[in-house]
């Protein structure tokens, strides 16, 4: 009665609220590939575990690292947007949400990054 | 009809955006595991990360999805990345779809369907699945 119902992120843009709904899909349709290829994907390829010599040999495949890539992003947007979100709920004080902001970019993008490097780095078989 | 059914309520009136009390719940569980799974990503990552110290040391990591304690781990994270999903997928259909006409109808259907692909993805990840090392 008389108290003002706050729908979605307007003060963090428009497009934060959309893109994480976009993300949110995305990630759902790697995942659903992402969870046949670690368990089932000996139906088509044969046995093999999933150890150090399947995963270097699926690595030398560009479109796995591309879609791991698109995986890794795309989830950690989703995932640090989402922190936000519950953040700005609790933290009124703008400095608060600054401290937080920084703290969810500094750690977000140190783990694109760290998984990149992996994702990238030559390996020996 | 006015999202704030209670006095209580008040305070936390900005959190109801589906008003009825299976939205709540939703909401609240959205958010718990959506917590959960960023905190599963970064030890994921840590754990790939691995592939760089070579393979002992990385195959050393990979057993420990053999062990019944992980099992039980995969089957709770399987658990809780579906609900995510399935209710995301709500969201969606509540934001984009007008769902917000039947998303307690809704929510109840995800959930029976969770359900199944729950018990269909769990029996299949414990008797048809490839082994993480052997």
């Amino acid at each position: 009665m008389g108290v003002i119902v706050k729908q979605g992120g307007s003060d963090s843009g428009h497009w934060l609220w959309f893109l994480q709904r976009i993300t949110g899909v995305g990630v759902l349709a790697i995942i659903i590939i992402h969870w046949f290829l670690q368990h089932f994907s000996h139906y088509i390829a044969g046995v093999q575990p999933i150890d150090y010599a399947t995963v270097i040999q699926r690595l030398t495949l560009p479109e796995y690292r591309v879609l791991y890539s698109l995986f890794l992003i795309l989830a950690l947007f989703h995932g640090f947007h989402g922190l936000w979100m519950i953040g700005r709920d609790y933290l009124h004080a703008k400095w608060s949400q600054i401290c937080l902001a920084t703290v969810l970019i500094s750690v977000s993008s140190t783990l694109v990054i760290w998984g990149l490097i992996i994702l990238f780095s030559p390996y020996s078989v | 009809m006015d999202g704030i059914k209670y006095k209580w309520m008040a305070p936390f009136s900005e959190h109801f955006r589906y008003r009825f009390h299976t939205g709540m719940v939703a909401w609240g569980a959205h958010r718990l595991t959506g917590i959960g799974i960023v905190i599963f990503i970064v030890v994921h990552i840590w754990s790939i990360s691995h592939l760089g110290s070579g393979a002992d040391s990385f195959n050393t990591v990979m057993a420990l999805y053999n062990t019944p304690l992980f099992k039980v781990g995969e089957i709770i994270l399987y658990g809780t990345i579906l609900f995510h999903a399935l209710n995301g997928l709500r969201i969606i259909s509540v934001d984009f779809f007008g769902g917000a006409r039947y998303h307690k109808k809704l929510f109840w259907g995800l959930m029976a369907v969770g359900v199944i692909l729950f018990l269909i993805g769990v029996w299949t990840m414990l008797n048809r699945a490839i082994p993480m090392n052997v």
